[in-house]
């Protein structure tokens, strides 16, 4: 997917762009595409344990899978599974069906290899369609890896949407602005590299301390030096 | 993603872009720490999406038996067979098997294998077989112990088990190799990422650095230390 329209929002909405005044960017590009790609995984996961799948409606996959086979490279959920059954048709030759089985997953699919009816066991790394009892092929649809944001046009996902416009502008992006917005926030580790360069101020004299960048914002109340004119009063 | 990515993303919301306060071999720790949290917790919760790339599955012969390269980490399932090896995934002669702590195990008089009163319409007496694994010393292999025979004590049973393995120790330095990789599937690289990061926050943060201000012209009470 490419990055270009986002990392722009991305750059509008945290103000980081040169104006004839201030120069330089706060935020690398390739930064600004880490958090877009952070935040599509992120959001995919949450979807997923949520269930709510409409957003990742370009994602699903239908594959046919022979029994044994491996699950796919892009593999991610499975949805549902149809299994193979052959059915006499008027003529009294045999047609090929297909029909809805249940999904059993890893341990859960132990309890179900000997049960009389349809289902597809996914253990390990591997795809089991059954027929009732017997080993068949299945028609089975699943949740694919989105494609990487990339600023690379050379890449070969870079023009592969994984989701709707609103969802990479209005939930990606915005998502992906509060994760490149660790680099700015003033945390407690700040305060404590602000502390340390108190100190080293300190020991040079008071008159040093004003001229030290966002110290009112970021400073403890207790290491705020004292005004002259405060002891004044 | 990859170990770059995983890298960069730590320096970007540690704000460690332009400078190296943190080793290499803290983000490591921090990022293999992270892991296993995050597979401790997809076990609690049930969330085998999470575990999927390390579930393993392997059959053993013989109560007792070691598993292959000792990766053992949790138990998922299980099921035991009378028929002789190779044990047939498709045969119907299967029968499931409970997972026993060890100490509840080696409680039973027939060593996992509990017989249950007959039933009064069948008159045929139910089964529950136990098993359970065992790890003497943090150096030796997991054992796997099951009992080998079936309720008539006439043919000898077979058990596959199914199970989480130990992820792979990450290296973010050892390059793209596979071997160096996050074992989790990617959907939860960003979770780990967050709490590695939130780790080596606390690591600078939150450390006790011996002589240190706490506040200003207060030293730290080093008496305390002996928690009289």
């Amino acid at each position: 997917m490419t990055a270009l329209p986002y990392v722009a929002r991305m750059r509008q909405i945290l103000h980081d762009f040169e104006t004839p005044t201030s120069k330089g960017l706060f935020w690398q590009d390739d930064e600004l595409v880490l958090c877009l790609n952070i935040a599509q995984y992120s959001i995919l996961n949450t979807a997923l344990r949520n269930g709510t799948v409409h957003i990742l409606d370009k994602l699903l996959k239908i594959i046919p899978v022979n029994f044994g086979d491996n699950l796919p490279v892009d593999y991610c959920q499975a949805l549902t599974a149809k299994v193979k059954i052959l059915m006499k048709n008027a003529t009294g030759g045999t047609e090929e069906h297909f029909m809805q089985a249940r999904l059993y997953e890893q341990g859960e699919a132990y309890n179900y290899i000997t049960t009389n009816h349809n289902k597809l066991l996914i253990i390990e790394e591997k795809v089991y369609p059954y027929n009732r009892e017997t080993q068949s092929q299945a028609l089975f649809t699943y949740i694919k890896y989105p494609s990487k944001i990339t600023l690379d046009t050379n890449d070969a996902e870079f023009g592969l949407s994984s989701f709707p416009e609103d969802v990479y502008r209005n939930i990606i992006t915005i998502l992906a602005i509060a994760i490149a917005g660790y680099k700015e926030f003033s945390n407690s580790r700040d305060t404590k590299y602000y502390k340390k360069l108190v100190d080293y101020i300190s020991s040079l004299g008071q008159d040093h301390l004003p001229y030290m960048q966002d110290i009112e914002n970021v400073m403890p109340k207790e290491m705020k030096p004292t005004k002259e004119s405060d002891n004044d009063k | 993603m990859t170990n770059s990515e995983i890298l960069s993303a730590l320096r970007l919301v540690l704000d460690e872009v332009s400078q190296d306060y943190i080793s290499s071999a803290e983000y490591n720790n921090a990022i293999n720490q992270a892991q296993m949290l995050a597979i401790h917790r997809a076990f609690r919760t049930g969330d085998f999406r999470c575990l999927r790339p390390l579930v393993k599955e392997t059959d053993l012969l013989l109560s007792g038996a070691t598993i292959p390269n000792d990766d053992f980490l949790y138990p998922l399932a299980a099921y035991i067979t009378k028929n002789t090896v190779p044990i047939n995934f498709t045969n119907s002669s299967k029968m499931r098997v409970t997972y026993a702590e060890p100490n509840v195990y080696w409680g039973y008089d027939g060593n996992g294998l509990l017989i249950l009163p007959p039933d009064i319409a069948t008159n045929q007496a139910a089964s529950v077989y136990f098993y359970t694994t065992l790890k003497n010393n943090e150096t030796d292999a997991t054992t796997v112990h099951f009992n080998t025979q079936n309720d008539n004590a006439t043919s000898n049973v077979f058990i596959r088990l199914l199970y989480v393995k130990n992820p792979i120790v990450v290296n973010i330095y050892g390059g793209t190799n596979s071997t160096n990789k996050i074992s989790l599937p990617l959907e939860y690289h960003p979770a780990i990422v967050s709490f590695a990061a939130e780790l080596l926050q606390g690591i600078d943060v939150n450390e006790v650095e011996r002589g240190d201000l706490v506040f200003q012209n207060t030293r730290q009470n080093i008496e305390r230390f002996g928690n009289l």
